[in-house]
């Protein structure tokens, strides 16, 4: 560690680092797949005015792009809202869980996957091959909303009813969720499963276009909490006492994290690991400050969820495994490697 | 200059405070003193605006409810008596939290301040109980780092700043509370040694139950029959040959 205590020439490098790790790993998402294009090549034949095979171009540009970058997204979006949550719960195992995000926007899935031809007919239409993603969010936000009236008294919120009232939602959703499970039919149970899985193989410019604004503005307001988080580490108190209005940040947060995991959950289903392994990983390198760890952690998550997506369309092509088990099998020993290598740290 | 009148405080039905009318000067060191229970620190989370009250508090001029919370993070810092912090920040990062302008030296001038320069790049856990206190008021003075801004003093509240420090620590920081007085800031500091707030304040608040007992000079507080009150304990009072200071002596059950 730096000799003053100041770890900010450290962080800077390391964001260096990440940027640079992130635009190798994104060339190369766009390059790897099961059909044979190099993206030199490709960029080649565009700069010699050699017009590429059409097929070539549809590859890239309308699966690979989209694909990638919506990985960017939901991989930055997910780890960010992590990061925030453990700032605000002041609880490094914190996560967009614990505020019934997640499991609201499970049941938002689940209803629309199972109940979604009960709707009126002009309405599927208008809605069209979004009406689970846009269940999903409007579940995500719904259990969000529930919750945080049921946490604050007199305009302040309660972070610790938050948590416990989150838990008996989660679990009161988990089983609507099982009931809709238990009435569903074959072909409803393995989309059902694929959901749940979570993948962002079916990603396509038109639900990038809904969903990746979402994430985006949510990303980029992300960096104006980081002053306030570090603060609230000293307790609710202490950072009113510096200035942080702090129920003004609690709500910026949780409508923060519920726009960019409703999003990204609507559009990838659920992945997990994501939101507590990167920001712990980052903690351990430049330290806890929120205005390094935020972009930091938003430009690791997106390089784990690209990696994790390359391997899942690699490691048995020409099929696909699903993001969410290639992410649990990467995550969860290696997460187990860091809690057993830091354990000193851990107690701070 | 800062001013309650017929301040309460409620918790459920308790009244823990009740009708006090405090007074604290700008330049002078008030401490507030009186058993446990008594409303010291009640007080001070009031002042601070940690908790809702009746009566009204008035900061140099202004209502208090009326102030926002920048404006008075910028006008006082308030030191509590324990602070826990999540997530292992450095000695220096905790300081800088408080410091509106990032680069600047002020978080080392004010860990050099409290005797802890060396210590910038420990992990904030990993002090004792005393290290960590000091580390808290090197942020606190780094949040009001000027006394007197454009003509206005700022203020610092202490809620038993010497509690888990060794003598000589006690005194260096007294002194420095003494110093922010000296250079025209206003301190408030709750107190438990009567020793120390007659060495170091200009006034002493003293509360019993609740209610403000006397708020006065030093020697016109600790006598016998005041604190004997204020305690229900018998103490007696002396007076070190040629020194004006006032010295209080607990008396134990066998003596007399």
């Amino acid at each position: 560690m730096h000799t003053s205590g100041d770890r900010s020439a450290r962080a800077k490098f390391v964001i260096f680092l990440l940027m640079l790790t992130l635009c190798l790993v994104t060339l190369f998402s766009l390059t790897i797949g099961t059909s044979d294009i190099s993206l030199t090549s490709a960029l080649w034949a565009a700069i010699e005015g050699e017009p590429i095979r059409l097929k070539e171009q549809a590859i890239l540009f309308d699966i690979r792009a989209p694909r990638t970058v919506m990985g960017l997204l939901v991989g930055a979006s997910l780890a960010v809202s992590g990061a925030i949550m453990q700032g605000l719960f002041r609880n490094p195992l914190a996560d967009p869980g614990l505020i019934g995000v997640s499991s609201g926007a499970g049941l938002g899935a689940v209803s629309a996957i199972v109940m979604g031809g009960l709707l009126p007919a002009t309405l599927l239409n208008i809605v069209g091959g979004f009406l689970v993603p846009i269940a999903a969010f409007i579940g995500g936000w719904g259990c969000l909303l529930i919750l945080y009236k049921i946490a604050t008294r007199q305009g302040r919120t309660s972070v610790a009813v938050m948590l416990l009232a989150g838990l008996a939602l989660s679990a009161f959703a988990a089983a609507l969720s099982g009931l809709l499970i238990y009435f569903s039919n074959d072909s409803q149970l393995r989309t059902l499963t694929f959901w749940n899985l979570g993948s962002i193989a079916g990603a396509h410019w038109g639900t990038l276009k809904i969903a990746g604004p979402l994430m985006l503005i949510a990303l980029l307001y992300a960096p104006l909490l980081a002053t306030g988080l570090n603060r609230l580490a000293l307790g609710e108190a202490a950072a009113m006492h510096l200035g942080v209005s702090v129920q003004r940040l609690k709500r910026a947060s949780f409508l923060l994290v519920g726009v960019s995991v409703g999003a990204a959950v609507a559009v990838s289903g659920a992945i997990g690991f994501i939101g507590i392994i990167v920001p712990h990983l980052l903690r351990l390198v430049i330290g806890p400050d929120n205005r390094y760890l935020l972009p930091a952690v938003a430009l690791l998550g997106a390089i784990t969820l690209l990696l994790a997506d390359i391997l899942s369309r690699t490691l048995i092509a020409p099929a696909e495994l699903p993001l969410g088990i290639v992410m649990a099998i990467m995550g969860g020993p290696f997460f187990l490697y860091l809690l057993l290598r830091n354990r000193s740290l851990l107690d701070l | 200059m800062i001013i309650t009148q017929d301040l309460s405080v409620r918790f459920h039905h308790n009244e823990v405070l009740s009708k006090v009318n405090f007074r604290a000067e700008p330049g002078k060191l008030v401490s507030i003193a009186g058993p446990n229970g008594s409303g010291k620190t009640t007080l001070l989370r009031a002042l601070s605006r940690e908790i809702d009250y009746l009566g009204e508090i008035n900061f140099d001029g202004d209502n208090l409810t009326g102030l926002s919370e920048k404006r008075l993070a910028k006008r006082r810092a308030i030191l509590s008596q324990t602070t826990e912090l999540a997530f292992p920040f450095t000695v220096l990062e905790v300081v800088q939290m408080a410091d509106q302008y990032p680069q600047s030296e002020r978080a080392s001038h004010a860990l050099h301040r409290v005797g802890l320069q060396g210590f910038e790049s420990r992990f904030y856990q990993e002090l004792s109980g005393g290290e960590k206190q000091r580390v808290q008021l090197a942020r606190v003075l780094v949040q009001v780092w000027q006394p007197v801004l454009n003509g206005k003093a700022n203020w610092l509240f202490l809620d038993e700043p010497i509690s888990s420090l060794d003598i000589g620590h006690q005194i260096e920081v007294m002194q420095i509370a003494r110093e922010y007085a000296n250079a025209g800031g206003g301190v408030i500091c709750v107190m438990h040694d009567l020793n120390l707030a007659a060495m170091f304040s200009d006034s002493i608040a003293l509360f019993e139950k609740g209610h403000l007992l006397i708020q006065d000079s030093p020697e016109t507080v600790l006598t016998d029959e005041t604190l004997s009150r204020a305690y229900q304990w018998p103490v007696r009072v002396n007076r070190i040959p040629n020194e004006p200071i006032p010295f209080v002596l607990p008396q134990t059950a066998n003596s007399d």
